[in-house]
């Protein structure tokens, strides 16, 4: 399963790891979480992660 | 050899990403974290959803129970460093205690800049930067009134938007003739301005604060041409400095903030910075990724790992409410076209030269061409919309 980046924050969604903290669980796909979870660490909406890999925000 | 025994001030997102990195390479190392907090770890960032209610303090917390615990990570919380002795090693705690450490990490982040303007030190004035400064704001919006903001940069914005959603009237003061001139051209801020307005956000552009007066009622707060606004509440979003007193008391290296090397060292024997605290190069950067990326950075160097951090990439993409906003390349740049459209709420422009590649770019909104922008400026080829 893909890790997502957040493009505000850089936060990295791992879904080996999941959310625990809200209460996500670990082996959650992306796609799979609600449409009500946002970033836990910047509050941003689903809409704002990409790819791990295809992170293209690597331009200062 | 006994373990090594590392201590880390601040457990904001450098210290606590410092931690877990010392950790991972020293399944050894005895791990403490001081702070002058008495909230464990939590989304410094989303402060603002405190101040309007939208979530309690716990909702924050970025770590569960028990996580430091299995991390074998100490966190003393409501400990305030009051000096730092490298040469021998220790640093003084408030109430007269005293640790000796191996390696010490300063995280101790940064502290509002107020401008020195009459009245700047009234109570009506406030700023936001800790936990307990969102619970004050929260507190005082209970009695509603007016608001006025001073700073229309990204987090004078948010908080407006968090103040008018906690019952305040709002107005934003703003040296700029528009919002986030380094982000968006004029016509970008001017749809920001809209939608802002449209949560109950007012705003004085290209003024400025010349000083605050408390009266019997409500302050009055008075602008460049000698208006004047009354206001409940003044909050000042004017940015940060880097929180450097430790370090330069104890004769550690300090230009705007405490100088590190690629391996986040300080000029100290043993003396590590990282986050809001650091200047890195000529660079500060004031924004979580970065100070993340430092932490992991500083930790591992602690840990006795090689280490060379090369900078942080600047962030593009932001976030005004829930509004996304994204730059790319230089607004300021010579261009020989550009297209510019605005639909509804959303808004583009792109800025090219003669050959067609993208010299500078806004998107408000609707992202979908993020990517592709990204893509063309990486390759240096003429851009086409996708
Ligand atoms: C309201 C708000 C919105 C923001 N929005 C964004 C955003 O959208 N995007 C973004 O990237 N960044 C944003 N930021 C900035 C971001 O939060 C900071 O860059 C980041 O949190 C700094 O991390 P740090 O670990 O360096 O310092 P901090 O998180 O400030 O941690 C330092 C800690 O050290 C403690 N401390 C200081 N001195 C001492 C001492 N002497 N003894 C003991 N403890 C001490 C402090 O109390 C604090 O807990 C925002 C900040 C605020 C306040
Ligand atoms: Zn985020």
């Amino acid at each position: 399963m893909k890790k997502y980046v957040c493009l505000v924050c850089g936060y990295v969604y791992d879904p080996a790891v999941g959310d625990p903290v809200g209460g996500i669980p670990a082996g959650t796909a992306f796609e799979d979480l609600p449409d009500s979870w946002v970033c836990p660490e910047c509050g941003a909406a689903k809409e704002m992660f990409e790819p791990e890999e295809a992170q293209a925000g690597a331009v200062p | 050899m006994s373990a090594r025994d590392c201590v880390v001030v601040g457990g904001g997102v450098a210290g606590t990403e410092a931690a877990v990195a010392i950790r991972a390479k020293d399944p050894d190392a005895r791990i403490r974290i001081l702070t002058d907090e008495t909230w464990p770890y939590y989304a410094r960032i989303r402060l603002g959803e405190v101040v309007d209610g939208r979530i309690a303090p716990e909702g924050l917390f970025l770590r569960l129970p028990g996580w430091y615990e299995d991390q074998r990570i100490e966190v003393q919380g409501g400990v305030r460093v009051e000096r730092i002795d490298p040469a021998r090693a220790q640093v003084a705690v408030e109430g007269g205690g005293r640790l000796s450490y191996d390696a010490l990490l300063l995280a101790v982040g940064a502290t509002p800049f107020v401008p020195p303007f009459p009245g700047a030190d009234l109570p009506v004035v406030a700023t936001l930067r800790r936990m307990d400064d969102a619970l004050e704001l929260k507190r005082r919006a209970q009695k509603g009134g007016a608001c006025v903001v001073v700073g229309g940069g990204l987090l004078g914005l948010e908080l407006a938007v968090s103040l008018a959603g906690a019952g305040f009237r709002a107005t934003v003061i703003e040296a700029a003739p528009w919002l986030l001139p380094r982000q968006v051209d004029a016509a970008g801020g001017e749809v920001l301005r809209e939608v802002l307005h449209r949560r109950g956000v007012d705003f004085r552009l290209a003024s400025g604060v010349e000083g605050v007066e408390a009266g019997a009622g409500a302050a009055r707060v008075t602008v460049k041409g000698g208006q004047s606004l009354p206001a409940d509440l003044v909050v000042v979003s004017a940015g940060v400095r880097p929180d450097v007193a430790l370090a330069r008391e104890a004769g550690v290296a300090v230009d705007k903030g405490i100088v590190v090397d690629d391996a986040l060292r300080t000029s100290a024997a043993g003396v590590w910075a990282a986050g809001d605290c650091a200047q890195h190069r000529t660079g500060l950067y004031g924004f979580w990724s970065a100070n993340g990326e430092q932490g992991k950075a500083a930790g591992a160097s602690m840990a006795g790992a090689p280490v060379a951090y090369a900078g942080s990439v600047r962030q593009s993409t932001l976030k005004v409410g829930d509004m996304a906003v994204f730059g790319i390349g230089d607004l300021s740049a010579p261009f020989a076209r550009q297209e510019s459209a605005r639909d509804g709420d959303a808004y583009r422009c792109i800025r090219m030269d003669e050959a067609g590649r993208v010299t500078g770019a806004v998107l408000i909104g609707d992202m979908a061409e993020r990517k592709a922008l990204v893509l063309a400026s990486m390759s240096g080829r003429p851009y086409r919309a996708a």
